[in-house]
């Protein structure tokens, strides 16, 4: 009665996982987001959230560079691309020339508050003496008639003598490249208005991307680069979703064919993929619950969830096989029980890391893993109703003849594995192994993205996305402060950097500028001087200083002019009585002297996101070393209490040494070791323990159970082995730990247990 | 990215182009040759200009007159006489003065003199191959004037064209008229005249005419021969 209860109430649970997949399977949201696998997390939340809108603002802008040796082709192909560009939803162009006029517009109607250093000090002295006003007035007259001076970016009727057009041509520095030798290039920006959320939206838009670039370069004969962070997500996505189905379809025929050679039946293999199928689902409902989304890089790990979780239902299936007169219903399910622990512990492990991206992979797993092992423990009885047939001839061939190479004396075997053991450790703690803990090494990036990157980075403005400047502060006047002090130091470095100082001066500079061109515009003053040395009477300064009066106590933000400016990055966020500034910093900049004078400088901080990332990386690794050690504790205690016999323990020895065999592997081969490593030494140690319990359990079917061990093997193995030829090196790094590491498990499961059972039953 | 559409915004009173070593192919000989006819004879002369410039906004025309020596060697002296006294001296794209009627030296930067100095420069060294490079070039139908119109659009943001005439005086000198229309409407018309050619060479020559043509102050000859003789 209660088995029937626990199976309906099963059947509901499924029952509303497959409802939720199908009519909630646009609510499922597949996440590229690369942050995931950077540990580093900002302790004031406040500052946090600015360097989060900074950090988006970044990822949501790319560049364009069109290039080509015909100038007017170059500018035709800029054009259409960034009308077609811009007629995607979701995308805003940010060409010079909007940009240009949405600055003007912006700070036009403030140009009272502006003026360089240079005309501060002319005022200074004009409003003491009335010879410098007669000099201003007399300087403005020769810039009128000047050539190549007198240029006025606003009408003359605003700007009569010209202060504001200095004021902004002053701030031009240098010229800007638009040509390299014979080439020619146009560049511009483009907002990502509505970042794409899930996958299969990125890859559309990316397309759409694509297919514009394509278009443009065979119409008219040029070359196009792209350059942000958007194409690396995309790249990676795509690189991942390639393993994904590597993987999968992979997992998935191997199972088919192994259950089919095997059992040569249809039940048990529906069991398998049912549980598989229930596994992976729940574990995409409850990522989905927890987190809003489901990691690309959770798919890549979970599909290799597939061949752990099979494993119930073979040591299940391999219970009940018909040839055995008696099933010990309590020993398998004691077997089961510690089984689905001890995976649970392994994976669950995972969890314990600050690595958001392994957090999510822990839970995707262990409810995956946990639900499968339910509905093989639900259903299994439903099908082990029916006698099951194995093919053992075969498995049990394999099974020989590794026995033959590995176990013919275990002893020696065992002893071999100590010893190697040992010098695997004494490689790993003397041998100065190499590890790596730089996020870029982690996931794969294409060359050509890179290539593209370096060549937009030499001919454009581009600003280190990682490495930048942030300012603290409780008002406007302690950022601008500070910059100032902080630019006042960098001498000929202020160059090579962007900050609010650059576009705007303070609400208090605003307002001295202001007072101070009185001198300028009140009765009698260089405006009236300036018209009556053209010949013209006063009357014509009348509107100007009416418009000087209008402007009395008009200040402009920052916030404001971002508002009206969409090609001004977030470098001013204000947050609970908090104002955060950035200073952007232009790539191929002295990043160690500009962190240098940073340091010496109160409230501002040089922001590594890399370096840190590198940092937090590598405590990540060293505490999941730690860890790691902790769980065998654990495990040890475990095992003590279970069988009483402080010998138990020694079963830990096979996991502890194949890890320690599996690291000096991959050290040995050239692989630098990562915290991904580490994790799937978890595995290791899960999965390891997974194939000694059920060989140590399950004494009376020794042979059987090597049976299932094996087929358990070669399912895990085929879904970790598959993930060692990842092209994405973190997924590589996992693979490659838990094919070597967990072969060594099952020819420890397979050759040292039961070995004298069995040749004492076939001697008899 | 401000910065560099403030950079565009500069073209409205010059321009700035680069060099293009394989459009010379597109330019058919006619352009070649109406830029040849407007460029001088020789390497080394003074003469007197007038300027007259119309701004936007401003009812009366402004009026400057003065004159200048050019030399291919050292570089372009530009006196105006009137309505005040001051030089600029273009000696080559990146090193630009101006000196005041006290003697005041002031380094020209920015973009606008940067490209004043090298159009100008570009101009009168007889440079064709420049002017083929960036804009079409037409004879405007019944009449002396050569029609020069950007090409490029980034050209285009700033000038909507260049006129050239080359006469001759009663009296047989040579006369060379500029205008420049830019797209805000401002109109610059300089005219030079009383053109005196030199038959001379070398940088030492060049330096001494300059010397016969400004004997004072001398210091505008020296500073066309080095610029570092004004940083200093």
């Amino acid at each position: 009665m209660n088995s029937l209860l626990v199976r309906c109430s099963f059947t509901v649970l499924v029952i509303a996982l497959i409802s939720f997949f199908i009519l909630g399977h646009r609510h499922i949201q597949i996440d590229t987001n690369l942050n995931a696998l950077n540990p580093n997390k900002v302790a004031n939340q406040d500052l946090g959230f600015a360097i989060n809108t900074l950090t988006d603002d970044i990822n949501h802008r790319f560049i364009v560079v069109v290039s080509g040796s015909d100038e007017a082709s170059v500018s035709i192909a800029s054009g259409q691309m960034q009308a077609k560009l811009d007629s995607i939803q979701g995308l805003l162009v940010l060409t010079n020339e909007t940009s240009q006029n949405a600055y003007l517009s912006s700070i036009a109607p403030y140009r009272f508050n502006f003026l360089t250093h240079s005309q501060q000090q002319k005022l200074s002295a004009a409003n003491k003496s009335t010879a410098s006003k007669e000099e201003l007035a007399t300087e403005a007259q020769r810039k009128l008639y000047q050539l190549g001076d007198g240029i006025r970016v606003i009408p003359f009727e605003q700007d009569p003598l010209g202060w504001f057009s200095d004021f902004l041509l002053s701030q031009v520095e240098g010229l800007e490249p638009e040509s390299t030798g014979t080439s020619h290039f146009e560049s511009f920006t483009v907002l990502i208005t509505d970042y794409p959320e899930n996958m299969a939206s990125q890859n559309a838009l990316y397309q759409a991307i694509k297919d514009i670039e394509h278009d443009v370069i065979h119409t008219n004969d040029v070359n196009v680069l792209h350059s942000g962070i958007f194409f690396f997500a995309v790249d990676s996505a795509q690189s991942a979703k390639g393993d994904i189905q590597r993987i999968a379809i992979g997992s998935i025929a191997g199972i088919l064919f192994l259950m089919l050679l095997v059992f040569r039946s249809l039940l048990p293999l529906l069991l398998s993929l049912s549980s598989i199928a229930i596994g992976v689902g729940f574990g995409v409902l409850t990522s989905t619950l927890v987190f809003g989304s489901i990691h690309v890089l959770t798919i890549v790990f979970g599909a290799s969830l597939i061949g752990i979780v099979v494993d119930y239902s073979l040591h299940y299936f391999y219970h009940f096989l018909s040839e055995k007169k008696q099933h010990n219903d309590k020993k398998l399910l004691r077997a089961m029980i510690l089984s689905v622990i001890t995976s649970l512990v392994g994976y669950g492990a995972l969890g314990l890391s600050n690595l958001l991206i392994l957090k999510k992979i822990a839970l995707f797993s262990c409810s995956g893993l946990l639900l499968a092992w339910l509905s093989v423990m639900i259903f299994g009885p439903l099908i082990a109703k029916r006698p099951i047939v194995a093919r053992q001839t075969t498995l049990m061939f394999i099974i020989n003849c590794v026995q033959k190479v590995f176990a013919s004396r275990p002893k020696y075997l065992a002893s071999a594995g100590m010893v190697i053991g040992i010098a695997s450790a004494l490689f790993i703690v003397f041998g100065s192994i190499k590890t790596n803990d730089d996020p870029r090494q982690f996931f794969h990036v294409s060359q050509s993205l890179i290539a593209q990157e370096k060549e937009v980075s030499a001919v454009t403005q581009v600003f280190e996305p990682g490495r930048y400047l942030v300012v603290e502060g409780t008002n406007s006047d302690d950022i601008y402060t500070t910059l100032s002090l902080f630019y006042s130091q960098l001498g000929s470095h202020r160059q090579n950097l962007t900050s609010v100082l650059d576009w705007l001066p303070s609400k208090t500079t605003q307002e001295q500028n202001y007072k101070l061109q009185s001198a300028l515009y009140n009765d009698g003053g260089i405006v009236d001087l300036f018209f009556q040395k053209l010949g013209m009477t006063e009357s014509y300064s009348n509107d100007i200083k009416a418009d000087y009066l209008n402007a009395k106590h008009h200040h402009l933000d920052f916030t404001t002019l971002r508002n009206t400016v969409p090609a001004l990055p977030p470098l001013w966020i204000e947050k609970n009585d908090s104002v955060y500034s950035f200073v952007l910093i232009k790539k191929n900049s002295d990043l160690e002297k500009i962190a240098l004078i940073s340091q010496q400088i109160d409230n501002i901080s040089y922001i590594n996101s890399l370096g840190e990332a590198i940092s937090a990386l590598k405590d990540q690794r060293i505490k999941a070393t730690k860890l790691l050690a902790v769980a065998y504790l654990l495990i040890a205690i475990m095992l003590f209490f279970y069988y009483r016999q402080l010998s138990s323990i020694t079963l830990l020895l096979i996991p502890l040494v194949a890890s320690l065999v599996t690291i000096a592997s991959v050290a040995f081969i050239g692989q630098s070791v990562t915290v991904f490593h580490v994790m799937a030494l978890f595995l290791v140690l899960g999965l390891g323990m997974d194939y000694i319990i059920f060989a140590k359990e399950m004494t009376d079917t020794h042979a059987v159970t090597q049976q299932a061990i094996l087929l358990s093997a070669v399912t895990s193995l085929l879904s970790f082995g598959l993930l060692a030829f990842s092209s994405m090196p973190i997924v590589n790094a996992f693979g490659s730990t838990i094919l070597i590491g967990n072969s060594i498990n099952f020819i420890a499961a397979i050759c040292l247990f039961g070995l004298t059972k069995n040749k004492r039953s076939k001697t008899q | 990215m401000i910065r560099l559409s403030l950079f565009i915004l500069l073209i409205s009173i010059g321009a700035l182009w680069p060099t293009n070593a394989n459009s010379s192919q597109k330019h058919n000989s006619t352009e070649l040759q109406l830029l040849a006819d407007l460029s001088p004879t020789s390497c080394h002369f003074s003469g007197t200009f007038s300027q007259q410039k119309n701004v936007k906004g401003l009812p009366v025309p402004l009026l400057s007159t003065g004159d200048f020596f050019f030399s291919c060697d050292l570089g372009l002296i530009w006196n105006t006489l009137s309505p005040f006294s001051e030089a600029l001296l273009y000696i080559n794209a990146s090193n630009n003065f101006r000196i005041d009627d006290k003697g005041n030296v002031e380094a020209l930067s920015g973009v606008a003199h940067y490209s004043m100095s090298k159009i100008f420069l570009k101009l009168l060294k007889g440079d064709t191959q420049y002017f083929a490079d960036a804009f079409s070039v037409v004879l405007i139908p019944n009449s002396d004037t050569i029609e020069l119109t950007p090409e490029s659009s980034f050209m285009k943001k700033g000038i909507e064209h260049i006129h050239f005439n080359k006469n001759k005086d009663e009296q047989g000198n040579i006369q060379l008229e500029i205008r420049v229309m830019d797209i805000t409407g401002q109109m610059t018309k300089v005219e030079i005249n009383n053109i005196s050619e030199f038959d001379i060479s070398g940088k030492r020559q060049a330096f001494e005419q300059c010397e016969k043509a400004y004997p004072s102050p001398l210091q505008w000859c020296k500073g066309l021969r080095s610029p570092l003789h004004f940083q200093r």
